[in-house]
């Protein structure tokens, strides 16, 4: 048995000092393995199937609005952008993002950060990657990719999805594939799919800012089901903050207060300020949650 | 009579002259690599360590010396600090106070360099339910620091064969029995070379099939060069595979060294097999040798000084110096048919069940 294994020709075998051979193993090994685990988790998939599927069901619902009733359409921000949508096929990414973005796309992100840290202590297979060793401070990094993964992913198919079900099912009434914006006019086919992108990635990093807070809950947590419970908590009392006057002060600093801006993009022309105020904020609960989630990971006992 | 009725004799006396695992006689880790003592560093050293949770001690003043080569056992009954001074000793958690040191490195402030030589499966460690027994061992091996990335396929695939799972490699984890999951757990022991293997309770939960097994991949570790800890409820699993042990009661060390050592007890006793134990107990006290009867056996305390081995060749019978020779020439001479006659050993189970009896 002395000379059979395998690995005895990749590193030092039982003589030397410890301190011989790698100390790590490759990142890249790592970040590979990783997205392989997230990519097969089941819940993963069954979250990337329904964000392919439920621009579909929108656009059906929308497409029988059309030719039946469409409602009141000056019922609010919501109201408004489904009445786009229903007019206009190609503002249906930006409405079927902004519908995601109040609890689906949250949701899945913080199961994915949930799973990053918590879920592997309740499965018992951090101490595993801890124990090989994996450096702690890698570990963040190499779970915040795979949680980033989920969130760019679960953006994507939304937007593509939605693409395909706005030109497909519902159609475009501007015609000459044009977007109709909430201001009225037109705009060209190529300035409209930029407006898609543009959403898509502002939703991502609105979503990779709400992961970064999720990814910290879960360094310290240990079932990860406490994680999606505190993020969503965390944006239901964001909201009450937000509604309540005197707390006025406090609302461009709060996460979910600045997502209604995404309609902006259905307007001609956008007004960016919002959006980069915004993007700025997220941008800043991206690394704070993040640095969290490192201190959480470098105290954390297994 | 069994040594469990007896307080103060052999086993207490066994334990007061042992000194915490120093053992004499050790066993060398590969034949033809004797070392002088001096320079012989213990795989893994443990001193003065307390670890508190809650202001509750889980473990005070452990002190532990794992010999390098050894088949080390920590014995302890359930809740007795076992799996922390795992935790600990792998650097997993801190300890509140005292200093570790494995493989010559202080822990956890090196454990960066010291793990990528220690395999360790812990009580609670688990897997992914999701993924096949060949997937959660492709990810275990992705993380192993000492195997390069052109290996670790056939690292996987060899490990799978040597814990006999090869042909359940493909399922998915949720569906394997739990020897199957004990038998994944061992295998990401096997995918890099081990220098030190921590195995927390490795037959739990198995048939006589699954120990067996359990049993053969310690012996291959040690064969191969490694030191391996071993954690167990259970003195019998202990005594069967290990060189040394150590037991934890209560979060602190009450005994510890070489196994052989542990079970040889300092008053020998000699156990008589007979068809007429009345009348070999008569013709031994008539000789002045002290014999009493112990259902149908006939016992005989030999004095401390004379072991069967030495006293053959004294002559001399007395009350101070009763050799297993001296019993039975007595017996014979009175006429009485022996049947067999052996030396008591200690047993491990008594042992066990003596010292954590009196810590309750």
């Amino acid at each position: 048995m002395t000379l059979t294994h395998p690995a005895a020709l990749a590193g030092p075998a039982s003589a030397g000092p410890a301190s011989a051979g790698p100390a790590s193993a490759p990142l890249l090994r790592l970040v590979r393995s990783e997205l392989a685990l997230t990519l097969r988790r089941p819940h993963t998939l069954v979250s990337l199937t329904g964000f392919a599927l439920l621009p579909v069901v929108i656009g059906f619902g929308i497409g029988a609005g059309v030719t039946g009733q469409v409602g009141e359409p000056a019922g609010g921000e919501g109201r408004q952008l489904l009445a786009a949508a229903s007019a206009n096929g190609l503002s249906l990414p930006v409405t079927v993002l902004a519908v995601s973005l109040a609890l689906l796309l949250p949701l899945t992100v913080s199961l994915a950060a949930a799973d990053a840290f918590a879920g592997e202590t309740a499965r018992g297979t951090l101490r595993a990657l801890l124990l090989a060793p994996v450096g702690r401070l890698r570990l963040v990094g190499v779970k915040a990719l795979g949680v980033l993964t989920v969130t760019v992913l679960s953006v994507a198919v939304v937007s593509v999805s939605s693409l395909l079900a706005g030109t497909l099912i519902v159609g475009d009434a501007a015609g000459g594939g044009r977007l109709l914006t909430l201001s009225g006019n037109t705009v060209e086919i190529g300035s409209a799919l930029g407006r898609v992108a543009a959403a898509a990635g502002w939703s991502a990093l609105q979503l990779a800012a709400v992961a970064a807070v999720a990814l910290a809950v879960s360094a310290f947590a240990n079932y990860p089901h406490v994680v999606p419970a505190m993020v969503m908590s965390g944006a239901i009392v964001s909201d009450v903050l937000a509604a309540i006057p005197s707390l006025n002060w406090l609302r461009p600093w709060l996460l979910t207060s600045g997502w209604p801006t995404l309609s902006d993009l259905l307007r001609d022309p956008v007004p960016t300020d919002n959006l980069t105020g915004t993007a700025l904020i997220a941008l800043g609960y991206l690394a704070a949650g993040l640095a969290v989630a490192v201190a959480g990971m470098l105290t954390r006992k297994a | 009579m069994s040594l469990i009725d007896q307080p103060g004799t052999s086993i207490r006396r066994a334990l007061e002259c042992e000194q915490p695992c120093l053992p004499v006689e050790r066993r060398a880790p590969k034949p033809g690599c004797d070392r002088p003592a001096a320079h012989d560093r213990p795989a893994a050293r443990i001193r003065a360590l307390r670890k508190v949770f809650s202001n509750t001690a889980v473990l005070d003043a452990v002190d532990l010396d794992i010999p390098t080569g050894s088949i080390f056992g920590l014995l302890g009954p359930n809740g007795s600090g076992k799996t922390t001074v795992l935790r600990v000793l792998l650097g997993l958690c801190p300890p509140t106070s005292g200093s570790v040191e494995l493989l010559g490195e202080p822990i956890p402030a090196r454990s960066r360099t010291v793990l990528p030589h220690v395999g360790a499966v812990l009580d609670g460690s688990g897997f992914h339910p999701f993924l096949t027994g060949r997937q959660n061992l492709n990810r275990c091996a992705s993380a192993e620091p000492l195997l390069s990335t052109a290996h670790v396929r056939h690292a996987v695939e060899t490990a799978l064969r040597r814990v006999g799972l090869a042909d359940w490699a493909d399922r998915a984890y949720r569906r394997y029995s739990p020897g199957m999951r004990q038998r994944l757990a061992l295998a990401s022991v096997l995918l890099a070379p081990r220098r030190f293997v921590v195995l927390d309770e490795p037959s739990h939960g198995l048939d006589p099939a699954g120990v067996y097994a359990v049993r053969r991949l310690i012996a291959e570790l040690h064969a191969d060069g490694a030191t391996v800890l071993v954690s167990s409820h259970r003195p019998a699993e202990i005594e069967a595979i290990c060189t040394h042990l150590a037991m934890l009661v209560g979060g602190s060390m009450v005994v510890a060294g070489e196994l052989a050592s542990l079970l040889r007890a300092d008053d020998p006793v000699l156990e008589v097999h007979t068809a007429a134990p009345a009348a070999a107990v008569a013709a031994l006290r008539a000789a002045r040798v002290p014999a009493r009867l112990d259902r149908e056996l006939v016992v005989v305390e030999l004095a401390a000084s004379a072991t069967p081995a030495t006293s053959a060749a004294s002559a001399t019978p007395g009350a101070s110096a009763t050799s297993a020779a001296d019993v039975i020439s007595a017996l014979v001479r009175a006429g009485v048919p022996v049947s067999g006659a052996r030396p008591r050993r200690v047993c491990l189970d008594e042992l066990f069940a003596r010292l954590t009896e009196e810590e309750t």
